[in-house]
């Protein structure tokens, strides 16, 4: 994991988790912005997958146990998109920006729990 | 008239309920996800602990479909499998204290669910919970 791209991925996935969770804690239904908010978190998870196998391929790997980074990386690349796939399902409901909001949230502990894997700070 | 009596009843009681699914869907995905990891690659280690994330996978998806349906029939399914939840998330929390032995890699039930922010612990309260507040609506 590159270090400000980790930093980065985090902050903005927290942030974008935090502000959809609370668009629909108010009432919002699903919109543009926060499905929008559910593809930047996605990307950064395909440019994360993309960085990580390239690091690997240059000889470098997770301290703890590189297989389960990747497990946690796929297993994140899909939470996003059965997130948006409820959103598109019940499309007027506000519990589906809660889903969203929280959808954001658990990437954001996710990518924790990869850095701690690939920095071996935490087992 | 009767019919879009149930629908409004139907629509208002599915809520909060949505949350609840939805984050048991997240938890049926993370704990298959990890249990397939584990039994593949380090089954040796700590058989119990594995088996028993398998077996706690196995309970999240059922609890998430049957959650997500409604009727008599899946209510009852759903109480159970969040009954067994709650069983299972004490019994390990507790032994993961008493026999560390049993548990030397986590499972997402040992230490109540304290890797996983206790959510497993409060998942099933809160589940039982909306099932009870669902079969009185």
């Amino acid at each position: 994991m590159l270090d400000w791209f980790y930093s980065t991925q985090l902050w903005v996935a927290l942030a974008i988790g935090l502000i959809t969770l609370f668009m629909g804690l108010f009432g919002k239904a699903p919109s543009d912005l926060t499905v929008g908010g559910q593809a930047i978190v996605e990307l950064g998870l395909v440019i994360q997958l993309v960085v990580s196998i390239v690091l690997v391929a240059a000889g470098y790997h997770a301290v703890n146990d590189t297989a389960e980074f990747f497990a946690y990386l796929i297993t994140a690349l899909i939470v996003p998109l059965g997130a948006v796939f409820w959103a598109l399902v019940d499309r007027k409901s506000k519990w589906s920006t809660v889903v969203l909001g929280v959808s954001a949230l658990t990437i954001a502990v996710m990518l924790v729990r990869m850095h701690q894997i690939w920095t071996g700070v935490y087992n | 008239m009767s019919n879009s009596r149930e629908q409004t009843s139907k629509t208002k009681n599915l809520g909060f309920g949505r949350l609840l699914i939805a984050v048991y869907a997240i938890f049926a995905l993370a704990a298959t996800a990890r249990a397939s990891y584990t039994l593949a690659v380090k089954f040796n280690d700590a058989p119990v602990a594995y088996v028993l994330s398998a077996v706690s996978a196995a309970v999240y998806i059922l609890a998430t479909f049957a959650l997500a349906k409604s009727g008599a029939k899946w209510t009852r399914i759903a109480r159970i499998a969040v009954i067994f939840e709650l069983v299972g998330v004490i019994a390990v929390g507790t032994l993961s204290f008493t026999h560390p032995e049993l548990f030397a890699h986590p499972s997402v039930w040992s230490g109540f669910g304290a890797g996983y922010g206790y959510v497993p612990a409060i998942l099933p309260l809160v589940g039982l919970y909306w099932l009870a507040k669902r079969n009185k609506a």
